[in-house]
């Protein structure tokens, strides 16, 4: 899977800690990156954090769905509400976590996501 | 004039006890209602309606106050002048009236008892003698005046003697009232005849006995020139008319205005009065006019005083015209005034009314921004807690990790663990910054010169500065006036911004910092750098809380905190940059602050 | 339909949101990292058992705990701030009422006195100003505490009857009789400008008829102002 954030001591501990339970996690710090990524390998999940700088969140889910409509994204927030999850669903996203995460919670939608919930 | 009398309907009082206290409360009832200033309480009333309500309330109540009272009294006082004016004209009439009927009376009863005197002092023998007649009538002319002719008549009602102008001697008068008159009474006066030679003349006639008891009579004519003396003598003014009538309203003297001796009088006297009464008449030319009749006492004539109310009512006349001028005049005033303090009265309360719901308004609005403040400031506070302990934990953790035996992982522990204890970092600088914020969430102004402010900021950096080796240049206005603004505030904002410029810097440079009055209003400061700049995308982001273009640290919340307090404070910030070539802040802070 | 809440607070709102978001990303750096080591420790055969494991484990889980109260602390905050966007919204005052006990039980503790909720069977939706009625139960809150004697406590109870929302707070403290603490701080309370920020809720306090509490009334629908005030 595909890990986009922009704080990097997260998500190389998350990857870390993913690689772990065996799974392939790669990261990238921005949405450009994360694109640019994604035309080299293609993950079978996307974790995307909404709030990031330059090219957000928002964009990047917008042309990842473009592209491939199949792939699903897993939304990482700040918000609490399920106004603004509900919001990122109706944009495309298959599922969204609230920051800080529960790693178990992460796999678990991930299986969900993959396994066509 | 009537005079007009106020009918208030008084409620009778009935005898029993619960009418009477039924009454008793309806009235505390309506007194209650009266003095509660209903008129004057506006709270009920949309804001819109409020204030014509009141001003027009206000109009209404003072007109009544002012007006009322004064009309009341305009309408007392005419009043009252004017009866005690025509009692205060009427008096010195009556008062004229009767001294002059008094004259009269004299005159008359003077003239009387000399004929009577003549009358008992002589017999009947000596008066048939003309000579001696003659004598006696040159005395009576000489003594006392006025007499014009004695004549001596007989029990037959022959004139046997005569003294005078007039040729009387045996002329008969058995067939005159007035010899039977005097023969049953005794005395007799006549009134006013037109005399032999057409002047009016007055006969007093008085009846004595003989020896014989035979009845005669002394009869003497007097003429009237006297009464007009006697009028005369009353000085009254020349629109005034004054004449003697008798009982058939016949003229005994000549009128002025009203017709000559002998003629009737226009005006008829009071029925059934014996003393001295006035009346109020119109004359034939239709002039209101005012009549003292006064009656003689022993004859049946009557003085009368005949004057135009004009003359009387002259003052009241003035007086009363004088009055509306004033009454008008004082009406005009008090409404003029009315109106105008009114309107001021209202138009100050309505100000008034508006700035207090905006201060207090504005109070709501501070008190409410600080709960706000001290609710986050304590959460800010709280969320410490837990950063501490993992503070401490990691930092045991460290220990752990050190103290261990080497095993694989030591370095990548470390790593994370110094990963932890930077994000603790980290948050204790964003709630610093969130409770700084919610601290500053109160502006208290003073006067204080912007110079002063910089250089105080400076103070803070000048270590910083020195070590990065940047030239501060300072190109501060001299003179630059005072201000009325929040010190700590501006502290933060010039700290923000210079903290910005000198982080731009990379191994030296320099900043530099200009000051100037920019127009009555405002003053201005620039900081301009010569760092790494920003490019257009970066500069629209800038005042957006948490972009920030350095990763790991620093919190983006350092310019959207200062935009926020400079737009707090009512002024104005603006960037130029250029990407290599450096970066200019402008800031502008009113002189004075800005409400709202 | 909103009304335009003054600048100062919306701007506070966003920078308050923007600050829990960015703990809310730092705590999840911490988590992670802790969680890493976590993993590492408990994957490592040969460290697994060692003593040193054990307290290393113990030392993260402690530190996993904080994450989570940090966590529950900046959601409440985040929280209150998004109220302040919008002046009148609807909201369940129960769950308002529950984050602001949790945002003020830092002042109850100072003062040793025990904040408490006891919550309405089911929510109670109400369309107020969700700020506004913070800061009015905030001011009794205060009074309260400057009322009560330590080891004393405060008890929120919201209900809902008909078309109005009764919060009851009742204050226990040993030393006084509940009665004259509850107009007491209702006196306090009004000092501190409670009248005319409850009339902006349309609503009311009083103390009950004596009934030993004080209680808030408050409809449940507020109006935007009216014809009274000089708002245009």
């Amino acid at each position: 899977m595909l890990l986009v954030d922009d704080e990097e001591d997260f998500v190389s501990a998350l990857a870390e800690r993913l690689h772990l339970r065996g799974i392939d996690a790669r990261i990238a710090t921005d949405g450009e990156a994360a694109l640019e990524a994604m035309e080299i390998f293609l993950p079978q999940v996307v974790v995307l954090d909404v709030m990031m700088p330059g090219l957000g969140g928002a964009e990047v889910l917008k042309r990842i769905k473009a592209m491939h409509p199949e792939l699903p994204v897993i939304l990482l927030t700040g918000h609490g509400s399920i106004r603004e999850g509900a919001a990122g669903l109706t944009h495309g996203a298959d599922g969204y976590l609230v920051k800080p995460i529960d790693i178990e919670e992460l796999i678990d939608k991930m299986r969900g996501a993959l396994s066509g919930d | 004039m009537s005079s007009s009398i106020l009918w208030v309907r008084v409620h009778p009082v009935t005898a029993s006890r619960k009418n009477g206290i039924k009454a008793l409360v309806n009235f505390s009832k309506v007194w209650k209602w009266l003095t509660s200033g209903f008129l004057l309480h506006y709270d009920k009333i949309g804001a819109a309606d409020r204030y014509p309500y009141l001003r027009r309330n206000i109009i209404l109540l003072m007109l009544a106050v002012t007006l009322i009272p004064l009309t009341f009294m305009a309408v007392i006082n005419s009043h009252q002048y004017h009866s005690s004016l025509k009692t205060e004209i009427i008096n010195p009439l009556y008062t004229l009236a009767n001294k002059t009927k008094h004259s009269f009376e004299l005159y008359l009863e003077e003239r009387l008892s000399t004929v009577r005197f003549i009358a008992s002092a002589y017999a009947y023998t000596e008066l048939s003698d003309e000579k001696t007649l003659n004598r006696i009538l040159r005395v009576m002319k000489t003594e006392l005046g006025g007499f014009v002719d004695l004549g001596l008549i007989d029990n037959q009602a022959h004139m046997v003697s005569y003294a005078g102008p007039y040729e009387l001697l045996g002329k008969t008068y058995s067939q005159q009232s007035w010899y039977h008159e005097a023969r049953l009474r005794g005395t007799y006066i006549s009134d006013v005849f037109m005399g032999y030679r057409k002047f009016p003349h007055i006969a007093i006639a008085v009846q004595q006995f003989t020896k014989e008891d035979l009845g005669w009579i002394l009869r003497a004519t007097i003429d009237t020139g006297k009464f007009e003396s006697l009028i005369a003598a009353m000085g009254l003014d020349p629109a005034s008319d004054a004449f003697l009538v008798n009982r058939e309203g016949i003229f005994q003297t000549s009128s002025k205005y009203y017709g000559k001796v002998l003629e009737r009088c226009p005006f008829s006297a009071p029925l059934g009065n014996y003393g001295t009464s006035v009346v109020e008449a119109t004359d034939p030319q239709g002039r209101e006019m005012l009549l003292v009749f006064a009656r003689l006492a022993q004859h049946d004539f009557s003085l009368v005083i005949v004057t135009p109310r004009s003359v009387i009512l002259r003052s009241w006349y003035t007086l009363k015209s004088e009055m509306f001028f004033i009454y008008f005049i004082s009406v005009g005033l008090i409404v003029l005034v009315t109106l105008k303090l009114s309107g001021n009265l209202v138009r100050n309360i309505r100000e008034a009314d508006e700035k207090r719901e905006l201060a207090f308004r504005e109070l709501e609005h501070t008190q409410k921004l600080s709960s706000i403040g001290r609710l986050a400031a304590g959460v800010a506070h709280e969320i410490n807690n837990p950063l501490a302990i993992i503070n401490e934990e990691a930092g045991l953790m460290k220990d752990l990790v050190g103290y261990g035996a080497d095993f694989p992982q030591k370095e990548k522990f470390l790593g994370l663990i110094n990963t932890i204890l930077k994000s603790v970092d980290r948050c204790k600088t964003i709630t610093h910054r969130l409770l700084g914020f919610a601290r500053r969430m109160e502006v208290q102004f003073e006067p204080l010169c912007l110079n002063d402010v910089i250089q105080e900021v400076l103070g803070f950096l000048e270590k910083e500065a020195l070590y990065k080796n940047v030239q501060i240049r300072l190109a501060l206005a001299e003179d630059l006036p005072q201000i009325s603004s929040d010190r700590g505030q501006l502290h933060q904002v010039f700290l923000n911004v210079l903290t910005n410029a000198i982080a731009s810097i990379e191994a030296s440079g320099f900043i530099v910092i200009t000051t100037w009055q920019e127009d009555d209003q405002t003053q201005g400061v620039s900081i301009q750098d010569n760092g790494c700049g920003m490019s257009e995308e970066t500069l629209r982001h800038i005042f957006e809380p948490f972009f920030t273009t350095k990763h790991g640290y620093g919190t983006g919340l350092g310019l959207p905190i200062t935009y926020g307090i400079i737009s707090k404070l009512g002024g104005d910030i603006k960037v130029r940059s250029k990407p290599g070539e450096g970066t200019t802040f402008t800031i502008f802070v009113p002189t004075k602050p800005k409400t709202g | 339909m909103s009304e335009h809440e003054p600048k100062e607070i919306v701007f506070f709102g966003k920078i308050t949101a923007g600050m829990t978001h960015e703990m809310k990303n730092v705590l999840a750096i911490v988590r992670e990292s802790a969680g890493l080591m976590e993993d590492l420790i408990q994957l490592d055969p040969s460290s697994a058992g060692s003593p040193h494991a054990g307290r290393m484990l113990v030392v993260l889980k402690t530190i996993d705990e904080q994450v989570n109260r940090g966590v529950e602390l900046t959601s409440r905050l985040n929280r209150f701030a998004h109220h302040a966007d919008r002046a009148i919204q609807s909201f369940d005052v129960n769950d308002l009422m529950q984050n602001l006990i949790a945002l003020t039980q830092r002042f109850a503790r100072l003062k040793n006195v025990t904040l408490a909720m006891v919550p309405g069977p089911e929510p109670i939706m109400i369309e107020s100003r969700a700020v506004l009625l913070q800061m009015v139960l905030f001011v009794v809150i205060e009074a309260g505490l400057e009322a009560l004697q330590p080891g004393a406590g405060i008890e929120i109870h919201p209900r809902l009857q008909a078309d109005v929302c009764d919060i009851r707070l009742h204050f226990r403290d040993k030393t006084a009789d509940p009665a004259t603490i509850a107009a007491t701080v209702l006196d306090t309370a009004s000092e501190k400008m409670l009248g005319s920020l409850l009339s902006r809720l349309g609503g009311s306090a009083d103390t009950d008829g004596g009934s030993e509490s004080l209680v808030i009334h408050l409809p449940r629908r507020v109006h935007p102002p009216g014809a009274f005030s000089p708002d245009r």
